[in-house]
């Protein structure tokens, strides 16, 4: 398992959000993680990186427990965060923004190779390497943010909503490079978009009120009745 | 009429030490959003670095730059895990009280250390003669040595990887730190240089008031290291740097022109003119100089 | 909320001072800080904006007192009530002026407004020689003319306590009247958050700008009663000195910022403190006030008042407002 969740439990100030969550996560795979808004998906994903500290539970990489490792030494170690919001450096450059992604030592080695990695996977982003991130389209910074994650040499991406706000040709496009992404780096992909989701994805929970309420192989979900009917409007 | 040309060398020269001075209070709100009201009182402390080094030991303030340097930097680590970290989810208003009592204490702690008098000392090295008007030699290579240690800041944040990490940091913090920076270690190490720069700024500073030193000398200086900051943009380093020159002018030129009009106090009404322009720059031009 | 605690120590003051009239000085001292610390708290207590210069507003009202006594005092007697009005108005002027420009800005860009005020108006009355410049004014003679000897004598004993004691008993209904009203629950939110109550259709400039002047006219009706009314002059160095903030700041943080009831009882223990640290580590006492304010902001920032808020009943809390 590249990752896996155990009883993670989290909130803000007094206020509990997360409620014993599990999840687990097949090296090589995409797992999907959906929900309803405010279930607690970005939650999730803080508390596995540290972002936000968790109460209790525990986050295994490869077996080893890394839940007390702060989120710049979680990057060092391989899990890599690409944020709701993409987070990006507004006053620097495309490219610029793609070199602080491979800041971490593991990374910094594989600067050459990784850039060109991400270039092919986004020809775009090469197309407009000098512009201001802060100037991109929502399209554009989304793949900015993919970009400066996977130029950390990502062992496992963690991937927060990237269809937010995008238009449905971009959103397919963003998701056709998971398909490439899988093949070097495992994926737990947060995304309220459920059927682009789990078209994509191996496998699936489900997540309400800080809790994970369902799990499955992405087409066994696809044919869950509550899944249609909350999520797919079927 | 009045020469104005040896007050405009005058304030360029003194304009560099201005800049250095606020250099560091610009670099450590830039970075951490805190404005250090006791920013004077690291002054003081570079000042008494500079006069000590020089009566125990006969070492000038070119040399002694680096006592201030490290001292400071010490100084800035301690006041970040002392003072700045433990109270920054109390809020603001909390940082700036405790830095505020933390000056005062600075000064009082030197007055009984040192003494209450005001104490000073002259480095003479001679002059030099620039078309006629004479500039001291000692001041001018402290206005170089400012000069260089803010390009030396420049190229660090532009060409090293801790400078782009702070850079980052300034433009997200979130972003910086999931990109695997430790912006908790970026914020200690950004005090620590803000004050090793102050501190520096104090050291230097001791070549334009040869009888200055005391341990409240700090207040004035705050004030205008915030009316530079203001006018530089607030978290420019380089804006800081130009501004101070500015300031430089202002005062050293405002004194003749005052005298001339009468005043009982020209220096001071220098200060207040360098209040006015932080008021104006606050109502219409709260960016600064130099952003648009 | 019940401010009867706060009140029952200002009434038993003013009893003490009007029966003991040997203990006045000791009174007015100790009133003096209990009511500072309050001004600094209407504004900075109630709003998390810090003012660093209070002194500027204690020293309008000591300038303002005093310019009607020096320079006209034909007066007579009314010099009194329109000197308090003429420092009440410079100060309150004052803080409109910079509060209307700097109270929009972010918290750190007023906090060094308010550090060059201070500095500054110094700087003008100094360098342009205004109300006597560095001289300063001295009064006695004048209040003798103005007032008669007996008469001014008493006005700079018990007058000055009794204004003292008045300006705190007045700062206690303010801060009372301002947070059970609509006001308190504004300026709540504000501190809070800031932008949160914008979109909950709060004006946070002017909730500001109201705790901004009322602190500041109580700082100058302070500054009238110890400078020229007390001490029967008013010179620059000591009406514009930087340590009153530093008073006020460690009064109101001990006893617990925010409420009504802290300052007086900081302002109660904060005098007892200096002086017995005075007396037996005398080279030491000025280490006392920023010493005192680091270590509670640093130990319980909340103060005395606050941490018994936190622990007490709802019933008994009701008491301690
Ligand atoms: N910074 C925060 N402070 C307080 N509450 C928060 C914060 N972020 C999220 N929450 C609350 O936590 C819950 C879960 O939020 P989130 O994890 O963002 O949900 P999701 O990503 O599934 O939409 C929500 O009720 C939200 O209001
Ligand atoms: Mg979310």
């Amino acid at each position: 398992m590249a990752l896996s969740v155990k009883d993670l439990e989290a909130g803000y100030g007094k206020v509990q959000v997360l409620f014993k969550v599990s999840l687990e996560v097949q090296k090589g795979t995409i797992t999907a993680l959906i929900g309803p808004n405010g279930a607690g998906k970005t939650t999730t994903l803080l508390s596995v990186m540290g972002v936000v500290k968790p109460w209790g539970g525990s986050v295994l990489l490869n077996g080893a427990d890394i839940i007390e490792v702060p989120p710049h030494k979680k990057v060092e170690l391989g899990v890599v965060l690409v944020p709701e919001g993409r987070r990006l450096f507004p006053n620097m450059t495309v490219e610029e923004n793609l070199l602080m992604g491979a800041y971490v030592k593991r990374a910094r080695r594989y600067v050459h190779d990784s850039l060109d990695y991400v270039y092919s996977l986004f020809p775009r982003l090469k197309e407009r390497r000098k512009q201001k991130a802060g100037t991109l389209s929502g399209g554009e910074q989304q793949m900015l943010a993919i970009g400066r994650a996977l130029m950390a040499r990502p062992e496992v991406l963690l991937i927060d909503e990237p269809s937010a706000g995008l238009a449905p040709k971009v959103v397919a496009e963003v998701f056709e490079a998971f398909k490439r992404i899988k093949e070097t780096s495992t994926i737990l992909l947060v995304e309220q978009n459920v059927s682009a989701a789990l078209a994509v994805a191996d496998y699936g929970y489900v997540l309400e009120n800080g809790r994970a309420v369902l799990s499955g192989p992405s087409e066994d979900l696809l044919e869950n009745p509550h899944v249609k009917r909350a999520y797919l409007g079927v | 009429m009045i020469d104005l040309i040896p007050y405009f060398l005058n304030g360029l020269i003194v304009g560099s030490i201005y800049g250095l001075i606020t250099i560091g209070l610009s670099f450590i709100f830039g970075i951490l959003k805190v404005i250090n009201v006791a920013h004077g009182s690291f002054v003081m402390l570079g000042a008494y670095i500079a006069y000590f080094f020089f009566v125990l030991w006969a070492y000038p303030p070119l040399v002694s730059i680096f006592a201030g340097l490290a001292i400071g930097a010490l100084a800035g680590f301690a006041l970040y895990h002392a003072v700045i970290r433990p109270l920054r989810k109390a809020g603001e208003m909390h940082i700036l009280v405790a830095l505020f009592a933390l000056g005062s204490l600075m000064a009082e702690l030197a007055r009984i250390a040192w003494g209450p008098n005001v104490v000073g000392f002259t480095w003479n090295i001679g002059s030099i003669s620039v078309s006629g008007y004479v500039v001291q030699l000692s001041q001018l290579l402290g206005a170089i040595a400012a000069l260089i240690i803010a390009l030396a800041l420049q190229l660090i944040l532009y060409r090293t990887s801790f400078g782009r990490a702070v850079r980052a940091v300034v433009q997200d913090p979130v972003g910086a730190q999931i990109v695997g920076i430790n912006v908790e270690r970026v914020f200690a190490i950004s005090t620590a240089m803000g004050i090793a720069l102050t501190t520096a700024g104090g050291v230097l500073l001791t070549l334009f008031i040869p009888v200055g030193i005391n341990p409240y000398m700090g207040d004035p200086y705050t004030l205008m290291a915030f009316v530079i900051a203001v006018m530089g943009g607030l978290e420019s380093t380089m804006g800081a740097y130009v501004a101070g020159l500015i300031f430089g002018e202002i005062l050293s030129l405002g004194y003749p022109l005052f005298r001339a009009l009468g005043f009982a106090a020209p220096y001071q009404m220098s200060l207040f003119v360098g209040f006015v322009i932080l008021v104006l720059f606050l109502l219409f031009r709260p960016s600064g100089l130099f952003r648009i | 909320m019940k401010p009867h605690v706060p009140i029952a120590i200002y009434l038993s003051l003013v009893a003490l001072s009007l029966a003991k009239p040997e203990l006045s000085q000791t009174v007015a001292t100790v009133a003096f800080y209990m009511a500072l610390g309050q001004a600094v708290n209407i504004f900075v207590g109630l709003t998390g904006y810090v003012n660093f210069g209070y002194a500027a507003f204690i020293a309008m009202g000591a300038y303002g007192l005093g310019v009607v006594i020096a320079y006209f005092p034909q007066l007579g007697t009314w010099t009194l009530p329109v000197g308090l009005l003429l420092g009440v108005a410079l100060a309150g002027g004052l803080a409109l002026a910079v509060g209307a420009v700097a109270l929009r800005l972010r918290s750190a860009y007023f906090a060094i407004a308010t550090i060059g005020i201070n500095e500054a108006l110094k700087d003008l009355i100094v360098g342009a020689g205004i109300w006597g410049g560095s001289s300063g004014l001295v009064l006695g003679y004048n209040m003798f003319q103005e007032y008669g000897r007996d008469f001014a004598l008493f006005l700079s004993t018990t007058g000055s306590t009794v204004l003292i004691l008045a300006t705190g008993l007045m700062a206690v209904a303010a801060t009372y009247l301002l947070q059970s009203r609509e006001i308190g629950y504004a300026l709540a939110a504000i501190r809070q958050d800031e932008d949160a109550a914008k979109v909950m259709g709060i004006n946070p400039a002017k909730y500001k700008l109201i705790a901004f002047v009322l602190s500041s006219a109580f700082s100058a009706l302070l500054g009238s009663a110890a400078f020229p009314l007390a001490a029967t002059q008013v010179f620059p160095d000591t009406v514009f000195k930087v340590d009153y903030i530093l008073d006020g700041l460690a009064v109101m943080f001990l006893g617990g910022a925010g409420t009504v009831t802290g300052a007086v009882i900081g302002g109660l223990l904060y005098v007892p403190i200096r002086l017995l640290l005075g007396q037996f580590l005398p080279a030491y006492q000025a280490l006392v006030t920023p010493l005192l304010v680091l270590a509670v902001v640093l130990a319980a920032p909340r103060g005395i008042i606050g941490e018994l808020r936190a622990r007490v009943s709802p019933k008994i809390r009701e008491w301690i407002p």
